[in-house]
């Protein structure tokens, strides 16, 4: 397909055409002072030559490090652009949490009246409407009242009691949250040894 | 291939960095967060480190352990657990092998070398003992350098021959100041002073003791006797911190932070910068004291110091940061993330003893962005200025009218929308390209700029491989200001260039668009009823009387367009349809549209020569 016709019209710059013919080079061209006595000039010229090999391998390492580096960088890339909507998205949601908290401390008020207990459950299904719209973009709360205690998710505020066996969550301070599996905030909680519940 | 980085190994946290283009990166953990907590716990036989081991370090306080930095270098100290002993190098090694090993994935490839920083008051045996801890984390440690000097590396400040810096370092939990001198690319400590327990969380301190201070006097109740309360206290005293350092107020708003007998009780306060720096003047006064002393010992001039680094997060805070202005009579060099700028020379350092940086690596950019001229007479870009050199590009264009014997193609240089607003490097024709309907033939056009900025531009071709070249070498240098004052004219045209791009696109589509309706006529049109020819008849007439007036109006050319598209939709659709069904009927292959176009991928048009 390629039919390269020789016909080069109105050329505004010559290219430059790969040379059919390999010329042989001389000293003067590869601006080399060569020495007159032929066995002289054979050592000076392998030294030349080990050099220029010498320098081509480090040039040709430094190459392949480079490529190496950014065939690394370019994956990075790909999979970092993928979790950009995402992070997007978590910095929103991330945001949103302390007015998650604040529904949470209201509804820990206890109504005195029946006008108030009307209330707290009009606030209570705000409360699971919201959640509910950023459980579908991934937002799920950390179980904790009552779960054995997972720093993982988990984070303790107060030192237990006395006690043996394993840590259990006796109370949450502040909620946890994941976003995709990825934990966005560790819940707050108290502990006690299970040996000492009850 | 293995990675050198930098690493900040911190009191209360610690940070890695690698150098990636000659630019130093801070690498995430696994969490995806930019610092570790210095912290390690045992429990139940297994380690943990970071932020994890922080969040169970109240139930585990005999086997957890923070800030192992300040034991560094201590032959006596050690932790005992399960029956076994941990030296403190033993222990940071855990917080340096959680670092290598989130690195490591986070880059895809080994991490074998490492620098790493310490204070510059600390003696050769705490020096000794960090670099056995890097060891024992399978690190090689290069080298070990002084905070202070990471920092000015951070900000290229070895390369101005000698000077005198000054670093001022506020973070979490410590103050320190180092003056240091620079001769000769060896950075020498003169004096180091410092208070070790002011940090940023004294600042938070401040505001939550007023914020309950204020809460009891509007309503009588204790906030700091609920537990619940201080926790969302705490993080609204940090919040507010922050937003003062960027907004001269703020408001700290926490409904529902506790309950009496009455009912709930809502805090709102309103806090403002100047009110915020009162209320912590006392611990900004407590700067002054090492900072003077550090001079002293320095036995320098503050005249004589050059230059001001800062470091710790705490240091964004406008009053610390009027404070050294006070003090040092200089602007102090904040570019840099104060939190990660340590890590950040230390990186640097580790990519020059491995070698990464050579002169023959630095790369150049093109200051202008380069392209050729298309139809309507834009300036269709190739390559976009500040693109780092060597490279080359290919796109493929085609023809504008039908027939069209030969394409010109001129090289232009520049930002603006219009090929007369720009530079023309040259011109060059591509002939004898064989007769085709505009938009079919596939011409590609190469832009090549080797590492030397030397551009070559070709056209070929593709159905002939017919090629003509042109090489521009530096006639197309710029000096730096009028580079400067290009871009600001594109900037400033911005506007006016988009208007005429966009009207020369909406005209070239309407071409486009006359052409391809014609074709399908002169192939089908048979297969039409009158009923439908005669609306697209009227409608390509409308449009091709807008097309020959220079004056019609973009939105004008639009509607007509629109107009054309959509009697000939339904039209065409109808008769592809009952073609694709005829042809099923038959048993031969579903029929194809005409002008199979799905082979050009960018179907610009260049224009013939202008004369």
């Amino acid at each position: 397909m390629t039919d390269n016709t020789p016909e080069q019209e109105q050329v505004v710059h010559a290219e430059v055409v790969l040379d059919e013919t390999e010329t042989q080079p001389t000293a003067e061209d590869l601006g080399l002072d060569l020495p007159e006595n032929p066995d002289e000039a054979v050592n000076y010229l392998l030294v030349k030559l080990r050099d220029s090999r010498d320098e081509a391998t480090s040039y040709l390492g430094d190459l392949k490090r480079v490529a190496a580096d950014f065939d690394n960088y370019r994956r990075r890339a790909m999979r970092e652009q993928a979790e950009t909507t995402q992070r997007a998205a978590a910095r929103v949601v991330e945001e949103l949490l302390p007015a998650l908290d604040t529904l949470d401390a209201a509804l820990a008020m206890e109504p005195s009246t029946e006008a108030e207990e009307k209330l707290l459950a009009g606030i209570h299904r705000t409360r699971e409407q919201i959640l509910s719209i950023l459980g579908a973009h991934g937002l799920e709360v950390v179980p904790a009242l009552g779960e054995v205690f997972d720093p993982e998710v988990h984070e303790a505020v107060m030192s237990p009691s006395e006690g043996s066996g394993r840590l259990i969550v006796s109370e949450e301070l502040r909620r946890g949250y994941r976003l995709k599996d990825r934990l966005i905030r560790a819940a707050l909680v108290a502990l006690e040894y299970e040996d000492n519940e009850q | 291939m293995a990675r050198a980085v930098g690493i900040d190994l911190g009191t209360t946290n610690s940070v890695i960095a690698t150098l990636e283009g000659g630019e130093p990166t801070i690498i995430p953990n696994a969490e995806g967060a930019r610092t570790t907590p210095s912290v390690v716990a045992f429990k139940e036989g297994e380690i943990l480190v970071g932020e994890v081991a922080k969040r169970q370090a109240i139930t585990n306080p005999d086997k957890t352990v923070r800030s192992i930095k300040r034991h560094m270098g201590e032959s006596d100290w050690s932790i005992e657990v399960d029956g076994k002993s941990y030296t403190p190098q033993e222990i940071s090694a855990r917080i340096l092998m959680k670092l290598k090993r989130d690195a490591e994935a986070y880059l895809g490839t080994e991490v074998t070398d490492a620098v790493i920083t310490v204070p510059a008051y600390f003696n050769d045996a705490q020096r000794q003992a960090t670099k056995e801890a890097g060891q024992i984390a399978g690190l090689n440690v290069s080298r070990i350098i002084n905070e202070p000097t990471a920092a000015s590396l951070a900000y290229g400040l070895e390369k101005e021959g000698d000077q005198t810096i000054l670093a001022f370092d506020l973070g979490g939990g410590t103050f320190d100041v180092s003056v240091l001198e620079i001769g000769d690319g060896v950075f020498e400590v003169k004096a180091t002073a410092g208070d070790t327990q002011l940090g940023g969380d004294d600042w938070d301190q401040v505001i939550i003791d007023w914020l309950v201070r204020n809460f009891e006097n509007d309503h009588g109740v204790d906030l700091s006797k609920d537990r619940m309360a201080v926790q969302r206290l705490k993080e609204a005293a940090e919040k507010a911190k922050i937003e003062l350092s960027s907004v001269a107020e703020t408001e700290v708003n926490l409904p529902f932070i506790t309950a009496t007998a009455e009912g709930p009780l809502h805090l709102q306060q309103k806090l403002t910068r100047s009110e915020f720096e009162k209320l912590s003047s006392d611990l900004l006064d407590r700067v002054r004291g090492p900072f003077q002393q550090a001079i002293k010992d320095a036995g320098v001039e503050m005249s004589s110091v050059d230059h001001v680094v800062l470091v710790g997060g705490s240091t964004r805070m406008p009053a610390v940061q009027e404070l050294v202005r006070e003090l040092t009579g200089k602007e102090p060099h904040k570019g840099v993330n104060p939190d990660e700028v340590v890590a950040a020379g230390a990186a640097i350092q580790a990519g020059v003893l491995k070698g990464d940086v050579k002169d023959v690596l630095l790369l150049d950019v093109t200051p202008l962005s380069l392209g050729i001229e298309t139809k309507g007479g834009v300036m269709t870009k190739m390559i976009e200025r500040n693109t780092t050199i060597p490279t080359r590009k290919s796109e493929i264009f085609s023809t504008a009218e039908n027939n069209q014997p030969e394409v010109e193609i001129n090289v232009l240089q520049g930002e603006r929308a219009m090929a007369a607003d720009n530079k023309s490097l040259g011109k060059f024709r591509l002939t004898g390209l064989p007769p085709a309907p505009a938009g079919v033939p596939q011409i590609e056009v190469t832009f090549d700029i080797d590492a030397n900025g030397i551009v070559n531009v070709s056209a070929k071709d593709k159905a002939t491989g017919k090629e003509q070249a042109m090489t521009i070498t530096g006639g197309s240098a710029l000096a730096q200001d009028e580079i400067d004052r290009m871009v600001k004219d594109a900037e400033s045209y911005a506007e006016e260039d988009r208007r005429r791009r966009e009207a020369v696109e909406t005209r070239n589509q309407a071409d486009s668009l006359v052409h391809q309706t014609e074709r399908v006529l002169e192939e089908q049109g048979s297969n039409l009823t009158d009923d439908e020819r005669g609306p697209i008849d009227s409608a390509l007439a409308d449009l091709k009387e807008a097309l020959a007036s220079e004056d019609t109006s973009t939105d004008d050319l639009r509607s007509k367009m629109d107009h054309l598209a959509q009697v000939s939709q339904s039209a065409f659709t109808r008769m592809y349809q009952q073609a694709a069904e005829q042809a099923q009927a038959a048993g031969g292959p579903a029929g194809e549209a005409a002008g199979n176009d799905d082979e050009v991928v960018d179907a610009e048009i260049i224009d013939e020569d202008e004369s």
